[in-house]
């Protein structure tokens, strides 16, 4: 009998989004191929009524100093031993920082096919297949993954967070010896208090080189707390320093598939769209009616994003309110 | 210390890339500008600094068709100091999960206590090279570092995370992969250039690295074009006009307000 | 006939490409407003070899050839004019006549320095009633032992305001006219030497023009470049190497033009579809691309001329230098006009390289005098 893994990633003691959708997306296939779905959870046994109603048959477990910070040493072999228990052959995280690190040491140590940013699985074919982005996602590979095992990461906010009534799951504690990390966390740095991360949120507000300095990124971080936005950002934007490095989508910054995506002032070079092109919807405010971005873009504002903008948040706010 | 780079060629980011018509999972090359992978700039920087710093050598490890050759000669012409090129087909045609292997073995002679290399190809966006060669060779890694600074035998790496950062102390050697912020990779002087043609590259086969072809773990099947976004609505006037289009757009159109 | 570059020349014009696009290319509108000279990047570009390309390595050039040089300075033309005729003076005339005429103490002293960037050079011949025509240069040499006392005003300097070292030419014999002049090869340091007027220009703002003012400035008689009297020669032959730089630059500027005109007109919506679609818009597009081709092509094949030393290329220099500007203004008047209202505001590009390219036409020598060194040269004379 096989099985499907799919890991608990927790941030800051709570359950991340990407668990529910991978287990959305982990129950299909397990359904598809006939086999239980199971989980991985580490340093987090208070969450498991979390995770009630997502198809895991069972959930194992793994605590101690060792399991306290993510350790790529740790976890990975920890996954491993609960695949074996469990019989996985197919093991799921999110596309992550931390979870494309986790499926990538797993795979090197199951020898296992890996597809790291899967965007689609093809959930009827046989060997299986999946869908990612490839060459800055202007084109999309279709992959076959031939090995027995196969260890997937999954882009965040692509697959639907589905519920599976199920039967409250087993928990089964693992038992792990000769445990030794050699490379530690020491010390987890926050990000200024407030501010999301453009990979983990619904709706991300960036601002090119239109906005023309910080100022412009003010008038866009507005817009972004009526939203609940995170605020995102241009290479330009970031290479003048008018907001830090961790805010830039694209080729050399992170990639994104919010639900809403609003370019204010980003004209949507190559490398932009690399980082933003599997967004839901676009939105476009742009002084240049011809911007590249104006032809990708669901909804394109001609228009001063410093005169749009602010008046779109009241608009908006009003709306939200009620 | 001796630092073993892992490069890789790419095409430039500004190509027009299009599958090819007959052979699966390939691109058509015609007239496409290939270039070292971007992150692979950071590695190769870092490893130059830390041993103009500390002494030792920089060395490259690629797998790649013949034409990586030039990417190599920019690598050393930043001023790597010699490189190990792997051309055969079954190890440039192997997933990513093989190559590391092949890379851990081609690394293995070089002594290196430091293995460097980018955050992530920018052709085939895979970030797995650093963990799957660590794991190969029995030690640790550390992904995306945008710090690095070694003392004695460990080094503190800070790599960046959703919301934050975390700051890893790994014992070495270790495989690192270096993401944008780490440092400014130098554009290579002319004179750099010209000795860059000097250099040595060893080809090495499977082979001669004492592996045979392996199984493939997953192949590409198919490449397909993203389907391109087409134009919405575009919409001019007042700010006022265009928000009240916009919100009415978001909540009645799109629903996601 | 080969008609690729090596791997190296590959590498050194993709490095220059890359420089211009991450470097010069952001600030260049920005400069061009302010009339500033980006004085950082050409110390940069010293550094990485790019100011000392015709040079042999025994005085610390990169000795990269002329074709690799011709094809640099259309690369930094692309992103900033301005800066890339800095490049192109220090390269072409400064280095190239102290490389050509220079004594090897000169050498020695000047080129390590010129080539690093730690030295900027400039080039001053014309004179406010002397610019065609050097035989009338009013600035003189008046020879006192083994001193020169130098007097006069040169003006219209590239470089002026920012250079170290000049190469001046002075009358010492006003009887022989043209073939009484002397070039000089001076720090910029020395008393009795003031920077003049700088030139409030119509493009390449981001260059410096200045006035070069000698009043009784007394130099040693070690100090010529060449020979007395012998300084008419070392104008022509570095104008003719000149004359490749410039021809680059206006290269440059219409392939700058060429690729706004594309790019706007494959953006440009106008009666429900892209403006490319118009057969009256790609014929234009179709004839810039051809004369861009043929001017880079011949450009580059004046360069290796140059390059491989088996042949004259004066008449040559003068061809593309003509060539080249002209097909540059054309070029660019097209491109703006593709972009219609919105090509002469300043927030287009083209606008830019527009203003640029006319002083291709003029400088090193006007469109009429090339033609007077190509009729010259035909009719034997």
């Amino acid at each position: 009998m096989a099985g499907v893994l799919v890991w608990v990633e927790t941030s800051e003691g709570k359950i991340k989004k990407i668990t529910r959708e991978a287990a959305g997306a982990g129950a299909k296939i397990a359904a598809k191929l006939g086999v239980p779905l199971g989980a991985a959870l580490f340093n987090g046994r208070d969450l498991v009524p979390g995770l009630e109603n997502l198809g895991f048959s069972k959930i194992y477990t793994a605590e101690g100093a060792i399991f306290e910070k993510y350790s790529s040493e740790a976890y990975a072999q920890a996954f491993a031993a609960a695949g074996e228990q469990f019989n996985a052959d197919v093991f799921l995280t999110g596309a992550t920082a931390l979870g494309r690190d986790l499926s990538a040491c797993l795979a090197a140590r199951l020898d296992a096919a890996l597809a790291i940013d899967v965007t689609e699985i093809l959930y009827d074919a046989r060997p299986l297949k999946v869908i990612r982005p490839v060459y800055s996602g202007k084109l999309l590979a279709e992959v076959e993954l031939l090995g027995d095992k196969k260890v997937i990461s999954l882009r965040p906010n692509v697959f639907p967070a589905a519920e599976t009534p199920s039967a409250p799951p087993e928990v089964v504690p693992l038992s792990l010896e000769n445990l030794a990390i050699r490379a530690e966390v020491r010390k987890a740095i926050k990000a200024a208090e407030g501010v999301m991360d453009v990979t983990e949120a619904n709706i991300v507000i960036s601002g090119g080189r239109g906005t023309g300095g910080p100022e412009g990124f003010k008038v866009i971080g507005e817009l972004a707390r009526t939203l609940g936005a995170a605020v995102g950002a241009s290479r330009v934007a970031v290479d003048e320093g008018w907001i830090e490095y961790a805010h830039q989508v694209g080729q050399t910054g992170k990639v994104v598939s919010p639900v809403l995506y609003i370019a204010c002032g980003i004209s949507g070079s190559t490398q932009h769209f690399a980082g933003m092109g599997s967004s839901k919807f676009i939105i476009a405010v742009n002084t240049d009616p011809d911007a590249p971005i104006m032809e990708k873009a669901d909804f394109a504002i001609v228009g001063d994003l410093f005169k749009v903008v602010p008046v779109l948040k009241e608009e908006l706010g009003k709306r939200i309110r009620g | 210390m001796n630092i073993a780079v892992i490069i890789r060629q790419v095409p430039d980011t500004e190509a027009a890339v299009k599958p090819h018509p007959a052979n699966q999972g390939a691109i058509v090359e015609d007239g496409v500008k290939f270039i070292l992978n971007p992150y692979d700039e950071y590695a190769v920087e870092e490893a130059l600094r830390i041993t103009e710093k500390d002494g030792g050598e920089v060395v490259g490890v690629c797998i790649g068709p013949q034409r990586s050759e030039t990417a190599i000669r920019m690598a050393m012409a930043m001023g790597m100091a010699r490189a190990i090129l792997i051309s055969d087909a079954p190890a440039v045609e192997a997933d990513l999960v093989t190559q590391g292997g092949i890379l851990a073995a081609a690394i293995k002679g070089l002594s290196a206590r430091l293995i460097l290399c980018g955050r992530e190809m920018i052709d085939t966006q895979n970030d797995a090279a650093a963990a799957v060669v660590a794991h190969r060779l029995g030690i640790p890694h550390v992904l995306a570092a945008s710090k690095i600074e070694i003392s004695g035998d460990k080094a503190t790496v800070v790599r960046d995370i959703e919301g934050g950062s975390l700051e890893i102390e790994t014992a070495l050697p270790a495989a690192i992969s270096c993401q944008k912020g780490l440092n400014e990779p130098r554009y290579p002087t002319l004179i750099a250039i010209k000795r860059a043609k000097n250099k040595e590259i060893k080809k090495m086969t499977l082979a001669e690295l004492g592996l045979a072809a392996a199984q493939p773990k997953s192949r590409v099947t198919a490449l397909r074009p993203l389907q391109a976004r087409s134009a919405g609505v575009k919409v001019a006037g007042s700010p006022e006009e265009v928000a009240g289009k916009c919100a009415a757009w978001l909540s009645e159109t799109a629903k996601v307000i | 006939m080969d008609f690729t570059f090596n791997e190296e020349q590959k590498m050194i014009i993709d490095g220059a490409r890359r420089y211009a696009r991450e470097k010069l290319a952001p600030v260049a509108a920005e400069l061009d407003e302010k009339a500033e000279v980006n004085l950082k990047a050409l110390k940069e570009l010293g550094a990485l070899g790019y100011l000392g390309m015709t040079v042999p390595e025994e005085y610390d050039g990169s000795n990269a050839g002329a074709v690799a040089y011709a094809a640099s300075i259309i690369e930094f033309s692309k992103a900033d004019a301005g800066a890339a005729v800095a490049v192109s003076v220090q390269n072409s005339l400064v280095n190239d006549a102290i490389l050509e005429f220079g004594t090897e103490k000169q050498k020695r002293e000047y080129l390590p320095k010129l080539v690093s960037g730690e030295w900027i050079g400039c080039f001053s011949l014309t004179e406010a009633n002397a610019g065609s025509d050097p035989g009338s240069l009013r600035a003189a040499a008046v020879k006192d032992g083994d001193h020169f006392e130098l007097s006069g005003t040169k003006n219209f300097t590239t470089n002026g305001g920012i250079a170290d070292v000049m190469i001046v030419f002075f009358q010492t014999d006003k009887e022989k006219g043209a073939r009484g002049i002397s070039a000089f090869l001076l720090k910029t340091d020395i008393p009795g030497f003031k920077v003049g007027k700088h030139e409030n220009k119509m493009g390449i703002r981001s260059s410096s023009t200045t006035e070069m003012v000698f009043d009784k400035c007394r130099v040693p008689a070690d100090s010529l470049l060449s020979a007395e009297n012998k300084g008419l020669k070392v104008a022509l032959a570095t104008l003719d190497g000149g004359r490749i730089g410039i021809a680059a630059q206006a290269v440059g500027i219409a392939e700058a033009a060429l690729e706004e005109a594309v790019r706007y007109s494959k953006e440009r919506v106008q009666f429900g579809n892209r403006i490319a679609e118009l057969e009256g818009l790609q014929f234009m597009l179709a004839d810039m691309a051809t004369e861009v081709e043929v001017a880079r092509t011949m450009l580059l094949r004046v360069a290796w001329m140059k390059e491989s030393h088996t042949q004259k290329f004066m008449k040559e220099a003068a061809m593309i230098k003509l060539y080249a500007s002209e097909m540059s203004h054309r070029v660019c008047h097209k491109a703006l006009q593709i972009h219609g209202g919105y090509g002469f505001m300043k927030e287009y590009k083209i606008e830019r390289l527009y203003r640029d390219q006319r002083i291709t036409e003029i400088y090193e020598g006007t469109s009429e005098i090339q033609r007077c060194v190509i009729a010259r040269s035909i009719l034997g004379e």
